[in-house]
């Protein structure tokens, strides 16, 4: 662009008037240089940075600098109101001595254990029964159906089931009375609080994983399943183990990683609930977290353990990966 | 020449104007003012007190901040340097914004020669929000957590007269437990209800307990004098069957509960009658002071409150601004509007022609105009007030630590599926909370 002596005037560089300057335009020479050394068209690679940065901005002032942040506050005691005074590993000793934390990490993989696979297996099995031919005139509208507790936000969907299952005046408890079954206490029990939060959560999770579910075996090829025919596959539950579900693993392994996190970081649906309660029996890890930084004012407490759920998140993840990828590689 | 000699005029003209207008902008003072509440409730402010203040003071600028989950801004707020001026808080949150020193004193402009007389408040009151020497805040308002809803009809069906204010804690179990019909886990209507810990902490004044000791610094929630108060309330749930337990109904429901004629006795907040008033209007209710535990009666009475940020840059302005928000004018307004707490000044509400003046704000919350209909929904509020039958010693430093956090998590532990064990319970609460005290101090 630049071996000519010609200024492009519709380059990116031109528009900011990079080559009116002195020192800017030898600058942004030995950049153009540099790039064009590595094989990058500069022109087209100075746009692509200049299309970034707005995101890139976003991603460094609400990503990277809220992570860094929390790592470094995470050696100190602050309560937001007085400076920060540096404690070393205090605070993650603390943490990991604190029985709640235990208690609240237990609570969060029982959520995981409980949402999870049901999601997936009911989304592979609804996707399944969507895509069958009997299925593709209802289809959009079913589709629609089971979507729509997903974009319903958090707020109304925790008031909509707190009304059902109220245990006095609730809709639930009322029609089990018809048939003679005493009421139950749902979301105030102990025992039934978070097999209660596993049924919201399902129903209002259930619409993404199936719509993954369906993309994934729409995309399957046809020749796949004549294929298994000519092989001897001649029932529908054998298409289903031998052909779709080996198929659609990628989109599993991407439901299970994320179905992952985002179980480990669940808060909106048992804040808005349980609150945590009955006698900390829906207590997850982030609503701890919460409560230590906000209600006993200890951000550092509640740095250090976001800190340690990062790292359980990211060794979890590790894991998946590497199983996932042997598998695919046969080991 | 002529041209000239104008425009050389003209132009110290513009300068002079940009020169008093720059000096005027360089004099006028922006101060925030933040408040919690329901958005109808702006108007308190937006409408009456600031309009008000500004037409007073006009070099003052009040920007009026409401959010949601006030707490958490508050504190964000704080922490990025940026919180506002004049914060409206609740007497029982303060003590943990005071310790960490968010707040500025309020003694040297009560004193100062742009002070104010305090002898209009109740002593108990401002008791309340002074500490070491100093007074924190000034209050907005006297708001009683604890008064004895019943409903009328449900009385009238049973031949049962209605409570009054010489009733005893025993004839108020005896009714509950007549005016409930069925029984657990199929109850159709219970006798009485209350509304999450309040009530609980009113069983425990009650009974002569009290939550803390040593100037605020321990919490005795396990002593002898706090079990006999619980005990006594989980007698109600499981010896009389005569009140849910904290499993069967949500303390954000229990109004819904008295709403919806589940339960006869509801054990409510000043807050709850102009809610259940506008929501339900042909429910016939009245509201009784809460009976007497051998022979002495005792409220919880908590406070709003307009406390001063140790970050203002404008403390004169921002004091100026609270003196205006606790005036006779703007209580005046807020009691008659909102009518949700007795208004601080005790000259108001000894005042008929201006306590029993509601006037509700349209569409949001109603007026009332029948002087029975006052009496016997609002007589009490100023019955307990001017009689001083309240207390405010559950105020304390580590309230939000007990309160929201150990207690709340021990509610359905104590009085759950079946009753649990009180004292091992309360003593768990005490430690813990003992415990954040200790590393509350220990980090200084």
């Amino acid at each position: 662009m630049q071996k000519s002596g010609k200024v492009n005037p519709y380059s990116s560089a031109c528009k900011l008037n990079l080559y009116g300057l002195g020192k800017e335009r030898k600058m942004f020479g030995l950049f153009s240089r540099r790039l064009k050394e590595r094989g990058y068209n500069p022109q087209l690679a100075i746009s692509g940075y200049l299309f970034v940065i707005p995101v890139l901005i976003f991603v460094i002032v609400f990503i990277i600098i809220p992570v860094i942040v929390t790592f470094g506050l995470s050696f100190f005691e602050y309560d937001g109101i007085r400076p920060p005074r540096f404690v070393g590993w205090e605070n993650f000793i603390d943490v990991l001595q604190d029985p709640v934390t235990w208690q609240s990490l237990k609570v969060t993989l029982y959520y995981l254990v409980g949402t999870l696979p049901i999601a997936i297996v009911l989304g592979f099995w609804l996707a399944t029964l969507l895509t069958d031919k009997r299925f593709e005139k209802p289809r959009s509208i079913l589709l629609s159906v089971y979507f729509l507790p997903y974009i319903i936000a958090y707020v109304a969907v925790g008031f909509l089931w707190m009304w059902l299952f109220d245990p006095l005046t609730g809709v639930v408890n009322y029609l089990l009375s018809l048939v003679g079954v005493n009421p139950l206490y749902w979301l105030r029990d102990p025992i039934w609080a978070m097999p209660t939060i596993f049924i919201i959560a399902t129903w209002k999770h259930l619409g993404w994983f199936l719509v993954l579910y369906i993309t994934a075996i729409q995309s399957i090829s046809k020749t796949y399943y004549e294929a298994a025919n000519i092989d001897g596959i001649s029932t529908k539950w054998q298409e289903i183990r031998y052909v779709t579900w080996p198929l659609v693993r990628p989109t599993t392994f991407f439901l299970l990683t994320m179905g992952f996190i985002s179980a480990l970081s669940v808060f909106d649906i048992v804040y808005v609930t349980t609150g945590g309660g009955p006698a900390n029996a829906t207590k997850v890890i982030v609503l701890k977290i919460y409560e230590d930084a906000f209600l006993q004012l200890k951000f550092g407490r509640a740095s250090a353990m976001t800190v340690i759920l990062v790292a359980v998140m990211l060794v979890a993840v590790w894991y998946q990966w590497k199983y996932y990828t042997s598998m695919v590689e046969g080991k | 020449m002529f041209f000239k000699k104008r425009s050389f005029e003209f132009l110290m003209l513009v300068v002079l104007v940009v020169l008093v207008s720059g000096l005027a902008i360089a004099q006028e003072e922006k101060i925030q003012l933040s408040v919690w509440g329901m958005p109808w409730e702006d108007a308190i402010y937006t409408q009456y007190a600031i309009p008000q203040f500004e037409e007073q003071y006009p070099n003052i600028k009040v920007e009026f901040l409401r959010f949601e989950n006030y707490w958490d801004i508050l504190l964000t707020r704080h922490a990025g340097g940026n919180a506002p001026d004049v914060q409206r808080n609740l007497d029982e949150n303060y003590g943990s914004m005071r310790l960490r020193g968010a707040l500025l004193p309020l003694t040297e402009y009560v004193e100062g020669p742009d002070g104010m007389s305090l002898d209009d408040f109740h002593p108990v009151a401002l008791d309340a929000i002074t500490k070491d020497g100093e007074i924190w805040a000034l209050p907005q308002d006297l708001s009683p957590r604890n008064g004895l809803y019943y409903n009328m009809k449900m009385f009238d069906e049973a031949g049962i007269p209605y409570p009054t204010a010489d009733w005893t804690v025993e004839q108020m179990a005896d009714v509950a437990q007549k005016l409930t019909m069925g029984e657990r886990p199929r109850v159709e209507r219970y006798g009485i209800s209350w509304a999450d810990r309040q009530g609980l902490l009113w069983f425990i004044y009650a009974f002569g307990g009290d939550i803390w000791a040593e100037d605020g610094k321990k919490c005795v929630i396990d002593s002898e004098e706090c079990l006999k108060g619980v005990n006594f309330a989980l007698d109600l749930i499981y010896e009389y069957g005569a009140a849910p337990s904290y499993v069967e109904v949500t303390p954000e429901a229990m109004e819904d509960l008295f709403k919806a004629e589940k339960v006869a006795m509801f054990i409510g907040g000043g807050w709850n009658i102009p809610a259940i008033t506008r929501d339900v209007p042909d429910l016939e209710f009245g509201v009784a002071p809460m009976p007497l535990v051998n022979g002495e009666r005792t409220t919880i009475l908590g406070q709003c409150i307009f406390e001063m940020s140790s970050q203002t840059k404008h403390p004169d302005a921002a004091w100026k601004l609270i003196k205006h928000l606790v005036s006779p004018q703007a209580l005046t307004d807020y009691w008659q509007r909102t009518w949700v707490a007795a208004p601080s000044r005790l000259s108001l509400i000894k005042d008929p022609e201006i306590f029993e003046n509601i006037i509700g704000i349209p569409g949001h919350v109603p007026a009332i105009t029948d002087p029975e209909e006052f009496e016997r929904k609002l007589g009490w509020m100023r019955d307990i007030i001017l009689n001083g039958e309240f207390t405010t010693a559950h105020v304390g430093d580590f309230y939000t630590e007990l309160y929201e956090v150990h207690l709340r998590d021990a509610l359905e532990l104590l009085a759950g599926p079946r009753r649990g064990d009180v004292k091992a319970i309360l003593e768990e609460v005490a430690a813990k909370t003992n415990k954040d005290i200790e590393g509350f101090y220990k980090g200084q």
